[in-house]
């Protein structure tokens, strides 16, 4: 007797179910915010001297965007990635550093960091750069060196930072 | 001395006269007694401004006393805290000497160590006898600290 109860319990489940599967989404659509991901290039041209090392701090304007993740950038100065505070992920701000000792240092515009964030609903973030340290290698500061990072997967939005 | 004057009245009036000559009670202290009494009655006057002023500088030192009993506290936390591992280590951090850990302090390890420097400095931030990359990691890692400032 129980054995036929059980069987009919199932039976019943497996009716009732499937018609929840197909309701639960429409209830649940009007809750759901899209998220799409997104990188930032933070770039920092250096005016024409060897950047040996830099500092910047990396801010978005909405708090619907968090970091996800950190890349190196495009010289091979400065290809791995960035020291950053692990506690940045899942915040909108980060500081970033690297050096380089070498000798083979980039004195042109060049992306030395790309930040992989996650951006909740159509926000159209901006990012805030403040280049911190642009420095040659002796440790000098590097003058009118600057700083910038902008959106790939949407419109461009940056704002520029210098060395003070 | 009559203690009603009427009673003067009924005597004649050469003894009535007389009688009010020789009582009459015209006291003409002498100067020194006057200013006896002066210098008494300043002195009193001047020992009330003398307790007032007293009491206000009673009350300003006791309000000093009570800043002090509650700034105390901190002062003292403040200095243990300059002196705690984290203020130490946030000072042997600053290679480079310029009052700020940054990655130029990071930099300037490196370099030491690359040109056999290293024990020129005071670079040993993990404590673990040798000055090597784990340090510069140490300071690049601090200079980066989302709470910098903040022992974790």
């Amino acid at each position: 007797m129980k054995v036929v109860a059980l069987i009919l319990a199932i039976r019943l489940l497996g009716v009732v179910a499937p018609t929840q599967r197909t309701e639960a989404p429409t209830i649940a659509q009007p809750a759901t915010q899209s998220v799409r991901f997104a990188t930032v290039d933070v770039r920092i041209d250096p005016s024409n001297h060897p950047l040996a090392a830099y500092q910047l701090e990396v801010t978005a304007d909405s708090a619907s965007v968090k970091l996800a993740g950190v890349e190196g950038g495009e010289h091979a100065a400065f290809r791995e990635p960035p020291y950053y505070d692990a506690a940045a992920l899942n915040q909108n701000r980060i500081v970033l550093a690297a050096f380089n000792t070498g000798s083979d240092l980039p004195a042109k515009d060049s992306r030395v960091a790309r930040l992989h964030v996650q951006i909740a609903g159509d926000a159209n973030p901006k990012f805030e750069v403040k280049l911190t340290v642009a420095s040659a290698s002796d440790g000098s500061a590097i003058p009118g060196a600057t700083a910038t990072a902008s959106m790939s997967s949407s419109p461009p939005a940056s704002t520029e930072g210098a060395v003070p | 001395m009559p203690q009603d004057p009427a009673q003067l009245d009924d005597l004649p009036d050469p003894l009535a006269e007389d009688m009010r000559q020789l009582y009459r009670a015209d006291i003409q202290p002498s100067p020194a007694v006057d200013q006896a009494i002066l210098n008494r009655a300043r002195a009193h006057i001047a020992g009330r401004k003398r307790t007032l002023l007293l009491l206000r500088v009673a009350g300003a030192a006791a309000a000093v006393v009570l800043v002090t009993a509650a700034l105390l506290p901190s002062l003292h936390s403040a200095r243990r805290s300059a002196r705690s591992p984290v203020a130490r280590q946030v000072q042997a951090s600053d290679i480079n000497a310029d009052g700020a850990v940054d990655i130029r302090d990071a930099l300037a390890l490196q370099r030491a160590i690359d040109a056999g420097r290293a024990a020129a400095t005071h670079g040993d931030i993990t404590g673990d006898g040798v000055i090597d990359k784990r340090d510069v990691d140490a300071i690049a890692m601090s200079a980066v600290r989302l709470d910098r400032g903040m022992p974790r």
